[in-house]
Parts: C-alpha cells; sequence; structure tokens
C-alpha cells in the first residue's frame, strides 16, 4: 500500500514530532510549569498513531519517553530516573500511546472489513440476481427453440405463433434487466455524465408513458401537471427513467385496471412530483430498504426484476440534487414522493 | 408504396442480424445488397447505385459517423442508423452527420418497417408539395397555413406554425433539437432549449387531445421529435 519511501518519511516524523514536543514544553516551561508535559507527548504519540498507523507509533511512543527522561526529570540530561512519579508517569503515557495507538489500528481494520463484506455481500446478490432473472426467460426460450428445432414441422402453426410470442416477450424482459443492470454499473462507477437541459415536465412524463404503453394498456392514467408550469432543469434521458421505473413498479404490484396518479406541485424553492398507486402499498419498515440495490420483497417473482429499479431512481435523484421518499396517504398504495429544487429557468420573449 | 428497382445496402457487422433484416426486407421487396465492413460499404455504394442505406453504427473498421461525414460529400441517399441504446450522443452525432433516421437496438421488424416506409415517402414526395397534409384528426393546409384538429380550425402563432411545418416536411421521422432550432430560431439560438421546450408544449396544448400522452407530435428523449404519420 505505502512505497517504501512513505514508510522512511512516517519514521523520520516519529522521531521528529517526540523532538517538536520536547522543543514546545521547553518553551512553555517557565509559563505552565511541568504538568501539560506528559500530555503535549501523548498529543503527539496520538497524531502519529491516527495518521501512520500502529507500528511508527509505538517508536514515538518509546522516544517520547527518552526524550522526558532526557530532558524532565531528575537528573536531567541522563536516562537515569529518581523520582518514582516521574517513572509511573513514563509507564503510563507509554501504555496510553501503545493502547490509543492500538484501537486506531483495529478501528481501522474493521472499517476496511466492513467494507470489503458490504463488497462482497453487493456482488453476490449482483451474481444471484442476475444469474436468476436471466435463467427463467433463457429457460423459455432455448426449450421452446430446441422444440422448434426437434418438432420436424409436427407442430401446429397455431403453437408456433404462441411460442414465437414467448420467446418476444422473455427477450424483451433480458433486455430491460440487462438495461437496468447497465445503468448502475454506469452510476456506480461514475460513466454516466449527467446532461441537464431546460425540460417540461409534462414532456418527459409523456414519453414515459409513452414508453411503457404495453404495461399501461391495463392501467388508467391520471395525470394532474400544472399547463403553466416552470421549466425543469433536469437530464431528459435520466429522469424520464426514474418516471418509467416508478410508474412500471405501479403497473407491477397492482392488479389490472388499478388506477395511477401522477401529479405535480410546483412551490418557491421546489416541487413535488407524486407518483402514486392503489396497491397494497410499502410498509412503514421499508421505507428506506426498498431504495436498496437488489432489494426485493420475498414473495416477488422472477417477472418483478431485479430490484435495481427504485435504486436507481434514488442515484439519479440525488445526482439531479433531490430526494425522492416514500409517503404514506390514506387510501393509497405505494406513493412516492420525488422532491426537485427549482431554478430560475431562464426567460424568452414570447410572441403574442 | 415502394419505389422502382428500389435498392437497399445493408451495413452491418454482425452475420445473423443481417441475415434476419435481408429475410425481412426481401420479403417486402427490396432489392438488398449487403457487406460487414464500412470500406466495403462505401464501395458498395457507387456499384449498386443503392435508393437507402441501412449503417450500423459499430462496424469493426470503421467509425460509422466518419462514414456518414464521408458519404454525404458525395450521396444524398436517405441512411437510416442503427444504434446500441443509451448512446443518445452518438444518435444526436449520427443525425447531426446527415443520417436521416435512427433505430435503437434491439428492434422489432415493425419498427424497421415503418421508418423505412417514412423514408421512402420523404424521396418519392415531400409532403411539401402536396396542400393538405393530414395525420389521424390532424389536418394541416399548407396553402392557407390553416390548422385543423377534428375539422375545427385551430388558432396558431407563426412561430408554432413554422415547427409544425419542419415537422411535417419530416413526417415520420426523427427531427433533432439543433435542426429545429436552427430552422426556426438561427445558429445564435442553438444553445436556447427552452425556446423549443416552451413552444413544443404550447403546441401540444393546441392540438393534442391529453398534452401528457401525445399522439402526434412525439418525444425522441434526449434527441428530438417525431411527427406521428399514419398516412403512409
Amino acid at each position: 500500500m505505502c512505497s517504501k519511501k512513505t514508510v522512511y518519511l512516517h519514521y523520520a516524523g516519529s522521531v521528529l514530532i517526540p523532538v517538536l514536543c520536547t522543543v514546545l514544553n521547553l518553551v512553555l516551561e517557565p509559563i505552565t510549569g511541568r504538568t501539560p508535559f506528559l500530555m503535549i507527548y501523548l498529543f503527539g504519540v496520538f497524531l502519529v498513531a491516527s495518521r501512520w498507523g500502529h507500528g511508527v507509533s509505538i517508536v514515538t511512543s518509546i522516544f517520547s519517553a527518552l526524550l522526558f527522561d532526557f530532558c524532565f526529570t531528575n537528573p536531567v540530561f541522563s536516562l537515569r530516573m529518581t523520582n518514582v512519579e516521574d517513572f509511573i508517569a513514563l509507564i503510563i503515557m507509554m501504555s496510553v500511546g501503545t493502547i490509543t495507538s492500538n484501537l486506531l489500528n483495529q478501528a481501522q481494520n474493521a472499517h476496511i472489513v466492513k467494507a470489503k463484506a458490504e463488497d462482497e455481500a453487493l456482488r453476490n446478490s449482483l451474481l444471484s440476481a442476475i444469474s436468476h432473472d436471466l435463467r427463467t426467460p433463457l429457460t423459455r426460450i432455448i426449450g421452446i427453440a430446441t422444440t422448434l428445432i426437434e418438432s420436424h414441422n409436427h407442430i401446429s402453426q397455431e403453437d408456433v405463433q404462441e411460442f414465437s410470442h414467448v420467446i418476444f416477450d422473455e427477450s424483451q424482459r433480458m433486455s430491460e434487466l440487462m438495461n437496468k443492470v447497465l445503468d448502475m454499473a454506469k452510476l456506480s462507477t461514475g460513466q454516466i455524465v449527467i446532461h441537464r437541459e431546460w425540460n417540461t415536465l409534462e414532456e418527459i412524463i409523456g414519453s414515459a408513458l409513452k414508453r411503457l404503453e404495453k404495461e399501461l394498456s391495463t392501467h388508467p392514467i391520471n395525470t394532474h401537471l400544472s399547463e403553466k408550469s416552470p421549466l425543469i432543469w433536469v437530464d431528459s434521458v435520466l429522469f424520464e427513467q426514474v418516471i418509467v421505473n416508478l410508474i412500471e413498479n405501479a403497473t407491477k404490484y397492482t392488479p389490472p385496471c388499478s388506477p395511477i396518479d401522477i401529479e405535480a406541485d410546483f412551490f418557491t424553492h421546489y416541487l413535488n412530483i407524486i407518483i402514486s398507486d392503489y396497491g397494497v402499498g410499502i410498509p412503514h419498515s421499508l421505507e428506506n430498504k426498498i431504495f436498496d440495490k437488489f432489494f426485493r420483497l420475498e414473495h416477488e417473482t422472477p417477472q418483478n426484476g431485479v430490484g435495481l429499479g427504485l435504486s436507481l431512481c434514488r442515484s439519479i435523484i440525488e445526482m439531479h440534487g433531490g430526494t425522492i421518499k416514500v409517503k404514506q396517504v390514506p387510501n393509497k398504495g405505494a406513493v412516492f414522493v420525488i422532491t426537485l429544487p427549482i431554478i430560475q429557468s431562464p426567460m424568452m420573449a414570447l410572441e403574442e | 408504396m415502394m419505389l422502382n428497382n428500389s435498392k437497399i445496402l445493408l451495413i452491418e457487422d454482425d452475420l445473423q442480424t443481417r441475415r434476419f433484416l435481408k429475410k425481412n426486407l426481401n420479403a417486402r421487396g427490396w432489392e438488398v445488397s449487403d457487406t460487414a465492413s464500412g470500406k466495403e460499404g462505401l464501395i458498395l455504394l457507387k456499384d449498386t447505385t443503392p435508393n437507402l442505406l441501412i449503417l450500423d453504427l459499430g462496424l469493426p473498421d470503421m467509425d460509422g459517423i466518419s462514414l456518414i461525414k464521408h458519404l454525404r460529400q458525395f450521396s444524398n441517399i436517405p441512411i437510416l442508423v442503427l444504434s446500441a441504446r443509451s448512446l443518445e450522443q452518438s444518435k444526436m452525432s449520427a443525425l447531426d452527420a446527415g443520417a436521416d433516421d435512427y433505430l435503437t437496438k434491439p428492434f422489432g421488424i415493425g419498427e424497421l418497417n415503418s421508418r423505412l416506409q417514412a423514408l421512402i415517402r420523404r424521396i418519392n414526395q415531400t409532403p411539401i408539395n402536396q396542400d393538405i397534409f393530414e395525420t389521424g384528426e390532424l389536418k394541416i393546409d399548407l396553402s392557407k397555413r390553416q390548422v385543423f384538429v377534428s375539422q375545427k380550425e385551430i388558432k396558431i402563432t407563426p412561430t408554432e406554425y413554422h415547427i409544425l411545418y419542419i415537422l411535417i416536411q419530416h413526417a415520420g421521422l426523427v427531427v433533432t433539437h439543433r435542426y429545429l432550432l436552427k430552422n426556426v430560431w438561427g445558429m445564435q439560438h442553438l444553445d436556447n432549449q427552452h425556446y423549443l421546450r416552451i413552444y413544443m408544449r404550447r403546441l401540444r396544448h393546441k392540438i393534442e387531445e391529453n398534452p401528457t400522452q401525445p399522439r402526434y407530435l412525439l418525444t425522441e428523449t434526449g434527441v428530438g421529435y417525431r411527427l406521428l404519420n399514419n398516412t403512409i
């Protein structure tokens, strides 16, 4: 991790810092007396332990002890010690220094271990989600394709039609899944550059609804957007994806014919976009969890997706300086509220 | 609607994609020449004089955008670009370089056919030469500059008409934000995206029954607009 050169520098520092502490003590002695000396050395040890780690800090603590003994204990300018109090103080200082650096070291290690575990957990859920969600459609496609290959024309035209539709639907599902995984990968590795422009919310919602035409054939949509609403400063492609994911979820988790509401409320400095359905809703205890990567409700079937949709929504909304939250509203199912800061839109001279 | 001696040049490096495209195009009466390489494509373009070009942007031997730029120096051939999803920027560059429309992979054959029809319509006759443009319940009398929705005349401003006029010229095809801004407001307003957004909203409120679910003025997110053309 550290180059050899840096290590040498750290050890040089571990010797230099006690020397600096000694100088400071010598300067302070006429003003404060000897009381804060040990504290100042301890501070040096603590500093080294917190910045450069355990090993280096032990050198500092030993060197500090020697300097303290040499410069400030009787007899001065000798490593001999006659005063028992000085001896005890020295032992305490060394112990505290060692214990502190040990503790810091452990805390740092624990942090690294935890981060590694989180990474590992994420990777595992990614693998299991993808393999599970890709395997189901692939099983169907391969099954049907081999049926068609082996059938040697002993198969009715109707069956061929039906099979073709299944192949189409399953490939479509795989394609969507792949898009989500790719988007997530790009977002989490910082590969997506946000491309903000002035947009109308109406247009973004319109194209999201257009993309979901098929899913929405069984769900009526009620939109309440003000015609005179201000322009919003967003990346239209990413923002449309947020709206698509939220509406898509509503179609997946509510029974057919159950309506979906889309509203927008504009305030002076922010706007709320509210997308709600009339399904079973989201339990209070899961309000935050559902935005985690790969979080899925236990009873979910592969049709319901990989558990990336909402996590993507949150990442995208946060890139725009906004928030997305679940709200509990009586007589409604899942209610998602997106809050975005309003940025003053440029003026233009309109005709008539 | 077909062209006489309708010939398509297909430049696509994936063999299976090329095969299924060719089968479909042949079934619809197109004569297809195809290649996996951009360089060979340029040669075929001169040798076979096709009426239409389908070009995959991700070719192994040549950058699709430079290919478009190069061939635009000597050819007016309508170009339909095939591109991977989530590359809005490359779609835009292709359109700016002179491509006429794009299809995002993976696509269904229905989408391909409707794009091709729109392109053929452009080759055969620009609707501009007609007096009336009609799609669904929307009717525009181009000689009198009148717009009707379900037989009722709609009051429309000169700028709104101008936008609509450009979209009609490209009916069924995508028109980029940049193209609209340049032709309606001029080069110096290319960055004023908000002009277009505001006017498009107003147009939709006048023309569409439900502006949040437009039937005619369709959005190509991050790229531009497309006027639905169901007369073809």
